[in-house]
């Protein structure tokens, strides 16, 4: 049993290498934790530092924005990475690279969406959000988050109505909507509405536009906010402008107007003003138009708007021309000019410049006339200069963007491929390890095969070795009592004799010797060992019963060398008796006289010596007296104490030699067989 | 009583020949004791000198054996009642030829028995049957040539083995079908048939089934199977038999 329980511990330990290898990788793994959480933060200071900076320094400020994005998909930070998109959308946006900017917004909503709990909280319905939140993701956090998809549809909406992409513009602030609509962030759901408004002015749909702002104008009248009140007007005003309805368009204009002049928002005065103007340009209306125009004249003549006043003048200019009032017509434009060099407006004062040429020419000052164009060539050409100048360092600004921009198409191509590496290294390791698994499952099915192998063997082994013994006992058993049957019935025959003779004496007395015998033959018939005393006194008795049947064939002599301990030995019953019925039955019976049989125990150094011989007619005599009809029987009772004495040698490890000699060896009478019991292995245990 | 039959012990043992004396004296009145012989040869002579209607012969002895004994007549005109003191190797013999035997220490009933019964043979047909068939048996050489006594109702019937188509067991019957169509029914089992009969191609093919191999013409499979013999009936054989039956082939 010994090797089961080292085969046993050696599967236990070989479990639990394999059950400890994940163990020690996950340990692994966890020690660059904390090193995550710096990195994650300087990406955002990153991209903080860039926004504030673009202006000034757009070169630093996409350099920031690089590293960020390059940090973010080395360690698959998604919000990282959406932010810089974002960013880099931004930059576009100032620079009026809208194509640009929308997909950069895109993109960062793409990336901000494979962010698994990001994901899960605005893309799936309400329900799964609930259950999806988890202590990880607190409110906060949330509402961060719920803020950049805010942001983003915002802004991705706003680039695609400028990209002229209604419908495109559309789907975000319908997302916007709906995510702002959930919540309590009014100004964002009405912010959406009212875009969704103005992209159905654009594209026609004035029916829904209004509705959307009669419905905005409400909630904002409700607010009082009045910014948000005019703004709308003047929206509305547009809406029906657009529609061809100058009169109501004015009415709304001219509620923006008022309101404005309450709260001195002098901007949506004039832009309220202005769209009045236009809509009575519409209808031919020049003297309303005008008389529009002198208001507004007035109102910034009195807040002292250089600039504004600057295009009311050469506005009116323009209109006094139309009506074919020319000296008016200069006058207002002179005015017009000083006014706008006074504020620096080059490109008003290039417009009134350009009119003053017309007005002079129909004056029929031509000469003037030219004069003027000519300084209007040349305001235009600073004009287109300075917008050149702008375009320039916008082309700079947009080089480096492009650049960036590349750059992060790289990157993104890189984290592709790099998300192709990873699954491909993964599913490496994933055979890796299965191989690892593999083997280890082969080397345990071969070990446990082996020691099977082994624990079969041995136990096939000894179960051979044991059959073997208990065939060899049972055999033994089978043999050792058997006390010749011719023996026990010519035994009982004597008995039989002296009864039919009526001697009664002598046949009790024969049976009582021989009852004697037979006790102590069955009474010995289980050991397979017995005290030598013992073995003897069986002797004796049979030698005595035999003599008795054949008194007339031989005397015997049983000699004992004082020696021996015969209490200390033992002998496996019935060795010797074989031997002497042996000699009697082939050797003295036949003998014509009288024989002689002496049984001698002899101690020597080493055994005892047991001699049985006889002076009857030899082995040789005896085999020629047999007729070939007393051939058939075949004598077993030698062949039997032979087996006997070969199967007490191999189980009980005895030395027992036996020679069988002839006594006479010239003439081949008579027979001695000497047994020698070595002393050491026959000693009583 | 008149002492009706001679008689002649031959025995070696002494105490045995004084046993089988005093009990004769004692309980077989009508027995004549001739002569006591200790040996075969003492045996050869004391019967040709008296003649003896039943000789009481030990199996073994030294110096040659009964058969020994018997093998030196020419013909045989004595019962002869054996004496042995175990069962063995001569008891076949004796039984094919229905020859008497009485085991050793004698029972005394037993001895009576067997004078009884040879007594009734005496001037009858059977008159020193069974002892002639027991040595023309122990002349031949050929098996074939071998007889088998039986006891009938009126006697003995001595049949030539090679004679025996089968044997069919009913109770403690056993019924032989013959070559030429007789038949005779023994109060004997097939049991003790098929033990003597066994050395002489006789083959067990069923329960109630001893055949005599030369006699087979067919062998139909099935279950078990079954034979056909010369005389055209079918003898079944039980499945315990069949390999055995079929082992029995493969050596011829």
């Amino acid at each position: 049993m010994n090797h089961s329980i080292t085969y046993n511990t050696f599967l236990n330990l070989l479990f639990a290498l394999v059950i400890l290898l994940p163990v020690f990788s996950f340990a692994q793994k966890r020690s660059s934790y904390s090193k995550e959480v710096s990195d994650y933060d300087s990406c955002n200071l990153k991209l903080d530092s860039a926004k504030v900076i673009f202006d000034k320094n757009p070169e630093k400020a996409l350099d920031l924005v690089e590293a960020a994005i390059l940090i973010a998909i080395k360690n698959s930070y998604p919000e990282i990475e959406s932010k810089a998109y974002q960013v880099l959308g931004d930059f576009n946006f100032d620079l009026k690279e809208y194509d640009l900017s929308l997909k950069n917004y895109e993109n960062a909503l793409r990336v901000y969406s494979t962010s698994p709990v990001e994901s899960s909280l605005f893309l799936l319905d309400d329900n799964v959000r609930s259950e999806k939140k988890t202590a990880k993701y607190n409110k906060s956090n949330e509402k961060q988050i719920t803020l950049d998809y805010k942001n983003l549809y915002k802004k991705a909406g706003l680039t695609a109505l400028y990209l002229n992409k209604p419908e495109v513009s559309k789907t975000y602030f319908i997302k916007l909507l709906t995510l702002s609509g959930s919540g309590n962030d009014q100004a964002n759901y009405f912010f959406a509405k009212q875009s969704l408004a103005d992209i159905d002015v654009k594209i026609g749909q004035y029916e829904e536009a209004e509705t959307y702002y009669n419905e905005i104008l409400n909630h904002y009248t409700k607010q009082a906010d009045t910014n948000s009140i005019i703004n709308l007007n003047i929206k509305l005003g547009n809406l029906f402008k657009a529609q061809n309805q100058p009169q109501k368009a004015i009415s709304y204009y001219s509620t923006a107007r008022d309101l404005a002049l309450k709260t001195d928002d002098d901007e949506s005065v004039n832009i309220a003003f202005d769209n009045i103007s236009k809509s009575l340009n519409q209808q031919r209306d020049i003297p309303s138009q005008m008389k529009v125009n002198q208001e507004a004249m007035r109102f910034n003549e009195e807040r002292g708007n250089v600039k504004e006043l600057a295009k009311n003048s050469i506005d009116m200019g323009n209109l006094y021309l139309e009506t074919d009032s020319s000296s008016k017509a200069i006058e207002q434009l002179e005015r017009g000019v000083v006014l706008s060099d006074e504020s620096g407006d080059i490109e008003t004062k290039s417009k009134a410049v350009k009119a003053l040429s017309e007005a002079y020419e129909k004056e029929g000052e031509e000469d003037i006339a030219l004069e003027m164009y000519k300084e209007y060539i040349e305001l235009e050409d600073s004009v287109n200069k300075r917008y050149a100048e702008a375009v320039e360092m916008n082309k700079q600004k947009g080089r480096l963007l492009e650049n960036t921009q590349n750059k992060v198409l790289i990157l993104e191509k890189d984290k592709e491929l790099n998300i192709k590496t990873i699954e491909l290294l993964q599913r490496e390791k994933r055979l890796k390890e299965e191989q690892v698994k593999r083997q280890y499952l082969l080397i345990i099915f071969l070990t446990v095969g082996l020691g099977l192998l082994v624990i079969t063997s041995l136990i096939v082994y000894r179960n051979n070795r044991l059959r073997r013994k208990a065939n060899r006992l049972l055999m033994l058993k089978s043999l050792r009592s058997q006390m010749n049957p011719h023996f026990i019935f010519n035994a009982l025959n004597s008995v039989n004799n002296y009864i039919s003779s009526n001697n009664e004496r002598a046949a009790n007395k024969y049976l009582a010797d021989f009852s004697k015998l037979m006790r102590n033959v069955l009474e010995n018939s289980g050991e397979d060992f017995i005290p030598l005393i013992k073995e003897i006194e069986i002797l004796e008795l049979y030698l005595k019963l035999e003599h008795s049947r054949f008194k007339d064939k031989f005397e015997y002599l049983l000699k004992i060398d004082e020696s021996i301990r015969l209490e200390k030995l033992s002998i496996p019953p019935m060795l010797i008796q074989p031997y002497i019925e042996n000699a009697v039955w082939h050797g003295l019976r036949y003998k014509a006289e009288k024989g002689f049989l002496e049984i001698e125990f002899k101690n020597t150094d080493q055994n005892i010596e047991i001699v049985i011989s006889d002076n009857g007619i030899g082995r040789k005599r005896s085999m020629e007296l047999k007729t070939e009809n007393q051939k058939i029987i075949k004598s077993t009772g030698l062949k039997n104490i032979a087996n006997r004495i070969n199967i007490i040698r191999e189980i009980y490890h005895v030395k027992l030699d036996v020679i069988v000699l002839d006594l006479i060896p010239e003439t081949g009478e008579g027979t001695v067989v000497k047994l020698y019991l070595n002393k050491q292995t026959f000693q009583r245990t | 009583m008149k002492k009706e039959l001679k008689a002649i012990i031959v025995e070696d043992e002494e105490a045995s020949r004084e046993t089988l004396k005093n009990y004769l004296a004692k309980y077989c009145p009508e027995v004549q004791l001739m002569d006591i012989a200790a040996s075969v040869d003492e045996g050869f002579v004391a019967i040709k000198k008296h003649q003896p209607q039943i000789v009481f012969l030990d199996i073994e002895m030294p110096f040659g054996n009964a058969f020994d004994l018997l093998a030196r007549f020419e013909d045989i005109d004595f019962e002869i009642i054996f004496v042995t003191a175990y069962k063995d190797y001569a008891m076949k013999a004796l039984n094919l030829s229905a020859a008497y035997y009485i085991l050793k220490p004698i029972d005394i009933d037993e001895l009576i028995f067997a004078v009884n019964k040879i007594r009734k043979h005496i001037n009858t047909k059977d008159e020193f049957l069974s002892s002639k068939v027991l040595l023309q048996n122990i002349r031949s050489a050929n098996q074939a040539d071998k007889k088998i006594v039986i006891p009938q109702m009126d006697g003995f019937e001595v049949i030539a083995i090679k004679d025996i188509i089968k044997g069919e067991a009913s109770d403690n019957y056993t019924t032989f079908y013959l070559e030429n169509g007789s038949r005779y029914i023994v109060s004997k089992t097939l049991k003790h048939f098929e033990e003597l009969l066994g050395d002489f191609d006789f083959l067990r093919v069923h329960k109630s089934w001893l055949i005599n191999k030369n006699f087979i013409i067919k062998y139909k499979k099935g279950k078990g199977g079954e034979v056909i013999l010369s005389d055209g009936t079918t003898a079944p054989i039980s499945p315990t038999y069949k390999r055995a039956f079929l082992e029995s082939f493969k050596q011829l």
